[in-house]
């Protein structure tokens, strides 16, 4: 890159010369004052505070937007900038009410800093008020004009790394303020991100603040909802979190966050929490000792093991739960109760998952996001990257805007992209492995062969005409879309939930890695929630040690007897081909131990793990609420939150991260994996951890994967799992395979279902802001077929299947294609798993209007 | 006069201005039109064509009075993938409608200007932007545009060349600022009116979408075909030895006939307000005129034989500005006027640089006062100071600039005025013509 030279202040710099003076300045510690100026966005400019006087230049220049130039001389310095400074704060204090003492802000303000530091004490200027109108129905977001400084920081960070374009500056001159573009309330992602970058109390939430920015305990910790891992801080007084704030320039986020992340926070703190142990007496849950519970399970458990053998215990581990806790949980399994019968939903419902994508490390799908960021291509593929895990979305943006990236964006429904991708392939459900085969074939067609030749041999037999005739996806698309992908340096795919969800997941992966070993690009998986990596790295897998040992391997066995010091057992899984809820329903298991899990609305049967749950002998749910699962439970245990304890989180990028105690547990609840241990030594275990830390280092200890990591050293940016792919090009045939589909000839629409975009799982539902801003399920279907049905939106219909059929509000949309309908999986009320039954299979639906 | 002309057929009383006749295509080749083009495309090399603009002299009439052909070389020279060319036929300023009226009397003059520039500056995509508010003049222009691409003067390889040139009209907000350049360049890319700092960039190296632009006035570039067809000796012989060539003066205020004027640059305000506007109405003597609209200091009585041209004005404090020529009469009282003008930019500035925001209100609500028959001295000290701290203040247009010129020009040569309204504690003129109506 090319260099300059320029002398600041007297100092020789060499700068970059795509830099601007403002940047080489800060580089060379040279201070300049800012107010609209945020590294994360484009300079603005509009403040003028960061003002520096150029030899041969008539006028002071803003040094955030002017680029360094060859021999220039800046001072930072001169009497007249300092003056003009000056001024100029005192003009946007001119219609500022310094109303300090009641403004959120206070302590954090840009503008009271700058002023402070300025030495203004006085104000010689004056004007006379002007009536503004206050925003306060804008749900989550308050706008307060009389504090705004129109720095247009909130429209910027909205428009270039949000991609909503919410704001605008609404009037001109004096009367300036702003507004939603269309001047309706504003409707938009709540991320947020307009809050965050507020240089003072213009923009805030409503969720009102009742402490002083000064008395807030910053401690850092990592978002508990999706599998990003944001690292986040949560603010603190007095065993209270008022809020939570992410720091620029740390961790993926770069300081952005979503809505769940942002605003998310309040189950932490209601009522709902479980407060005590809870012992079921008849039909009731009463409330009970530590002492009582834990003797009670341990009893149980002992004499379930003694009459049927360890087998016949299984349990469930969680997705968000720490690692710590997960890997307690294995252990007291397979030590304590002596049983292989642990797993979690993601493996039980996706024909092996965890297992088979992360065991041989031959698929490189666990990529930090760095990957993104110095991309020039990128494709989504199953994944909609606005929604799910919107932080991502975030990324992409930056580098669309950084990098002039390309975005490809391929989804059974049309999900499409803020700003509008330049590729989008709405394909169809199911072909997915024939859409990438014949993706490969176009690129390979247009370029010398190289690879395996079993690989090449099979592509020779595929004819675009088919692929494009079955897959919906048009030749020309498909062409275009190779083209552009032979073209890139960099290319990267992601892909999302539809995929990981996918009956033929495991293939649509395996076919991905093809396609990336020939454009020689990286896969990025993304995971649903915050834990969803470090569950299976862990070892909570019926088949797997920690680390992704297979419990059939003699000489791992014999590795994790003299870690654990006791004789593990031989025999795996119970039962091939069925999961934990498969055995409970045969009458196999007669007790089950639940950690942090809804398998009620989360399992893809929702009939059957009801009936799974009245079924068995003994069931123990440990969680934060009493969810539609813990209702079954005979003992119920309460686990602290994320904010009352330690621990660590593996993210989507197998990034380790760490949260911290931010204040006290609620009530008697407690961590998770302390729960274990006293379980486990009360049933004769010898668990000796004091600390979290403990724990970690003997995870690090056990598992190559997290070797070398210490408890300690994980900071601010976490440190990376060692996932190195072995084989990075490995191909395989993957053939497309018709997926069974259920359903009855009158029932025409492919059903898929995922997470609504302010909610991810059940646990947002507990948080009073995410349910102002969605408290209702609906179904998506496309304005065509509604038409057929003579459908409009926000009718009430019944969605039918062969399983079963809930009722449920419409949204006519264009996201769902013909034939598709779609069911947010997030409320209670309209459990989206009723209509679900077989794991492999395409369910099919119908839609009756209700008569009203 | 009538000779002295290059430009307008024949210049227009303002109570004709809605009869004005365009001239199509036909006319225009008829009498001479798409020669000039026929020249440069055929005979001309692009540097030939900056070199003869260059010894023409012609200077910028948007206003800055910048050498045209200097600003052609510049572009010409910058490095771009692909140079743009935009034509700026926003009229903001109050009182002038010069360029309107060359639009609506000669379309085809203006895009020949603007093929031709674009050959020079080899730019295959050029703007043409205009105010909204123009409806006619747009669809003037769209007929016009039409016209030539059907006769193969725009499209692609035109004239039987290798070069190719697609003009598309572009519609300006009816806001001031948003015929500043760089705010152009904004609303081009479709985002709101905000000028940019400049320095650093400057539209002839970092323009329309990063690229090398040419932003030329409308009258500029009508200049064009009748330069590069007749020469620039001939061009050179109108006008004063800096400033050649002519101007269209729009003449407004208290003059018995009011119009759009061709006139040679440097022809006295004299001649102007007595012959062109017959002198001042109702009996009326001269007391002040605004040559650039509300943007620059009056000139008085005493300099009534200033001759019009950029150095000229430039030399006694005032400007050119795009020759908007406002007179007023002794019974207009100048408070008021100035009230209008301090208006007007209040109303006007777009809020992004402080200085402006918070300035132009201030100095309108003084003004109010005074006028109102509520101020003091205290309050005509005050306009002084405001003014001159907000002289070296840093924002990114010129409209404060234009605002302090001409409040503080107006503060300086009739300060007795404002006494007489502080000390009167009223407005003595019944004064009912307020030029500025927002």
């Amino acid at each position: 890159m090319k260099k300059v030279t320029l002398t600041i202040d007297g100092k020789k710099i060499v700068a970059d010369s795509k830099k601007t003076v403002l940047e080489a300045a800060a580089e060379n510690d040279i201070y300049i004052p800012t107010m609209c100026y945020l590294k994360k966005l484009n300079p603005i400019g509009s403040c003028r505070v960061c003002l520096v006087d150029i030899e041969g230049a008539d006028d002071p220049m803003t040094s955030c937007q002017l680029p360094v130039m060859e021999g220039m001389v800046v001072s930072t310095k001169s009497d007249r900038v300092i003056e003009l400074r000056q001024l100029m704060v005192k003009l946007i204090l001119v219609n500022h009410p310094v109303d300090c003492t009641v403004c959120e802000r206070s302590g954090e303000c840009r503008l009271q800093d700058i002023t402070y530091e300025f030495g203004i004490s006085r104000q010689d200027l004056k004007a006379e008020p002007v009536e503004r109108v206050k925003k306060y129905d804008w749900k989550l977001i308050r706008y307060n004009p009389y504090l705004c400084v129109l720095c247009e920081r909130c429209i910027m960070v909205c428009h270039e790394v949000q991609g909503v374009s919410t704001y605008k500056i609404k009037n001109n001159g004096f009367r300036s303020v702003i507004d939603t573009v269309d001047e309706k309330p504003l409707d938009c992602d709540f991320c947020g991100q307009c809050i965050a970058v507020c240089p003072v109390g213009a923009m805030s939430s409503g969720l009102v603040l009742q402490a002083r920015s000064w008395e807030l305990n910053k401690v850092r910790s990592v978002c508990s909802y999706c599998g990003v891992g944001c690292p986040i801080n949560l603010d603190v007084k007095k065993g209270k979190v008022y809020r939570v704030t992410s720091d620029d320039n740390i961790g993926i986020n770069n300081g952005n966050l979503c809505a769940m992340g942002r605003f998310g926070y309040q189950f932490i703190d209601t009522e709902d929490r479980i407060k005590t142990p809870l012992i079921r007496k008849g039909d009731r849950l009463v409330p009970a000792s530590w002492d009582e519970a834990l003797k009670l399970v341990s009893a149980k458990f002992k004499e379930i093991k003694n009459s049927h053998g360890g087998d016949a215990i299984a349990g469930i581990g969680s997705e968000r739960a720490s690692n710590e806790d997960n890997y307690l949980f294995q252990k007291f399994f397979r030590t304590v109760l002596v049983s292989h019968n642990i797993d979690n939903l993601l493996n039980m419902e996706n024909s092996s998952f965890g297992s088979e994508v992360f065991e041989k490390f031959d698929l490189p799908i666990i990529n930090s996001t760095e990957y993104i960021t110095k991309s020039d291509i990128i494709f989504t593929f199953g994944a909609d990257a606005c929604e799910e895990n919107p932080v991502i979305g975030n990324i992409i943006r930056v580098t669309m805007r950084d990098r002039e990236a390309r975005l490809i964006v391929g989804s059974s429904r049309d999900v499409g992209f803020r700003p509008p991708p330049d590729f989008r392939m709405v394909y169809k459900y199911g072909t997915e492995v024939l859409l990438i085969n014949g993706i490969i074939k176009s690129i390979i067609g247009s370029r010398e062969s190289e690879g395996i030749k079993e690989f090449l041999d099979y592509l020779k037999g595929i004819k675009l005409e088919d692929v494009s005739s079955r897959t919906s996806v048009s030749k020309d698309l498909i062409k275009a879309i190779s083209l552009s992908l032979i073209k890139s340096k960099s290319p990267v795919i992601l892909c999302g939930r539809e995929i990981y969800k996918h009956p033929r997941g495991v293939e649509i992966i395996h076919a991905l890695q093809n396609l990336a070993n020939i454009i020689n690009g990286n896969i990025i998986l993304y995971r649903e929630y915050c834990n969803s990596q470090g569950v299976n790295d862990m070892g909570v897998l019926p088949d797997k040690y920690p680390g992704y040992k297979n419990v059939a391997d003699l000489e791992a066995k014999g590795d994790f007897e003299k870690v654990w010091g006791v004789t593990l057992p031989v025999k795996g899984r119970m039962t091939a081909g069925r999961n934990i809820i498969d055995d409970v329903v045969d009458g196999k298991i007669k007790a089950l131990y639940i950690m942090g899990e809804d398998i009620v609305l989360r399992s893809h049967n929702g009939n059957q793990a009801r009936e799974a749950l009245k079924k068995i002998d003994f069931l123990i749910v440990q969680d934060m609420f009493l969810s539609e699962t813990a209702l079954f439970a005979d003992v119920v245990f309460p686990s602290a939150s994320f904010s009352e304890r330690e621990g660590t989180f593996t993210n989507m990028e197998g990034r380790i991260q760490k949260i911290n105690k931010a204040i006290e547990p609620i009530g008697e609840s407690r961590a998770d994996w302390v729960i274990i241990k006293e379980l486990a030594n009360k049933m004769g275990g010898s668990f000796k951890y004091s600390f979290t830390e403990d724990v970690f280092k003997e995870i690090a200890a056990a598992i190559p994967l997290y070797g070398g990591i210490t408890y300690s050293s994980i900071k601010n940016n976490g440190k990376l799992a060692n996932y190195q792919s072995q084989s990075k090009k490995k191909f395989r045939v993957v053939q497309h395979s018709e997926i069974e589909s259920i359903g009855d000839s009158d029932m025409p629409f492919i059903f898929l279902s995922g997470n609504t975009f302010f909610h991810l799982g059940t646990l947002s539902r507990k948080s009073a802001a995410m349910n102002m801003l969605t408290s209702e399920c609906i179904v998506e279907i496309n304005p065509s077929d509604a038409e057929k049905l003579k459908i409009n939106d926000k009718d009430t219909v019944t969605v039918k299947s062969k399983n079963g059929n809930i009722t449920i509000k419409t949204k006519v949309t264009n996201k769902s294609p013909q034939g598709v309908v779609f069911i947010p999986v997030n409320f209670e009320n309209a459990p989206a798993n009723i209509l679900t039954n077989k794991k492999d299979a395409v369910i099919r639906v119908k839609i009756i209007k209700n008569e009203q | 006069m009538s000779e002295q002309r290059i430009l307008l057929p024949a210049d227009v009383t303002m109570t004709d201005f809605n009869s004005i006749e365009p001239l199509f295509i036909e006319g225009y080749i008829d009498r001479g039109g798409y020669k000039g083009l026929s020249k440069a495309i055929n005979e001309l090399k692009p540097t030939d064509i900056i070199e003869e603009v260059k010894k023409s002299g012609l200077r910028g009439r948007g206003g800055a009075g910048f050498p045209t052909g200097k600003k052609w070389e510049l572009v010409a020279a910058a490095r771009g993938d692909k140079n743009y060319l935009c034509c700026n036929a926003s009229e903001g300023e109050p009182e002038t409608f010069k360029d309107r009226t060359l639009i609506r009397s000669n379309p085809h003059q203006l895009i020949e200007g603007i093929i031709i520039s674009a050959y020079s500056i080899n730019a295959n995509n050029a703007y043409i932007y205009i105010n909204e508010k123009y409806t006619e003049e747009i669809l003037i222009l769209e007929r016009a545009l039409r016209e030539a691409e059907d006769n193969r003067y725009t499209g692609k390889g035109i004239l039987g060349s290798k070069f190719s040139i697609n003009i598309e009209i572009k519609r300006c907000p009816d806001k001031y600022v948003a015929g500043e350049e760089t705010a152009m360049m904004e609303v081009i890319e479709g985002r709101p009116a905000k000028p940019w700092q400049k320095p650093p960039y400057y539209p002839a190296n970092r323009g329309l979408y990063g690229m090398p632009t040419l932003v030329n006035n409308t009258e500029t570039l009508s200049n064009i075909p009748h330069i590069v067809l007749k020469g620039s000796e001939w061009f050179s012989k109108f006008g004063s030895p800096k400033s050649p060539g002519t101007m269209v003066f729009t003449l407004s205020g208290d003059v018995k006939r009011p119009g759009i004027y061709e006139l040679p640059l440097g022809t006295p305000l004299r001649k102007i307000v007595y012959q062109c506007g017959n002198g001042l109405k109702d009996g009326m003597l001269f007391k002040a005129a605004f040559p650039s609209g509300p943007s620059n200091s009056p000139v008085t009585e005493s300099q009534l034989d200033i001759p019009l041209d950029f150095d000229s004005l430039k030399g006694i404090g005032s400007g050119l500005g795009s020759a908007g020529v406002i007179i007023l009469g002794d019974s207009t009282c100048i408070v008021d006027t100035v009230l209008g003008f301090s208006r007007f930019f209040m109303e006007e500035s777009c809020g992004q640089c402080p200085p402006c925001q918070m300035g132009t209100v201030k100095i309108f609500r003084l003004i109010q006062k005074i006028e109102d028959g509520n101020g003091d001295m205290k309050d005509l000290t005050d306009i002084e100071n405001t003014c001159s701290s907000l002289k070296g203040q840093v924002v990114y247009c010129h409209l404060l600039k234009g605002a302090i010129n001409s409040i503080e020009g107006v503060v300086k040569k009739f300060k007795g005025k404002f006494e007489s309204h502080i000390n009167e504690r009223k407005c003595i003129y019944k004064a009912e013509s307020t030029l500025i109506h927002s």
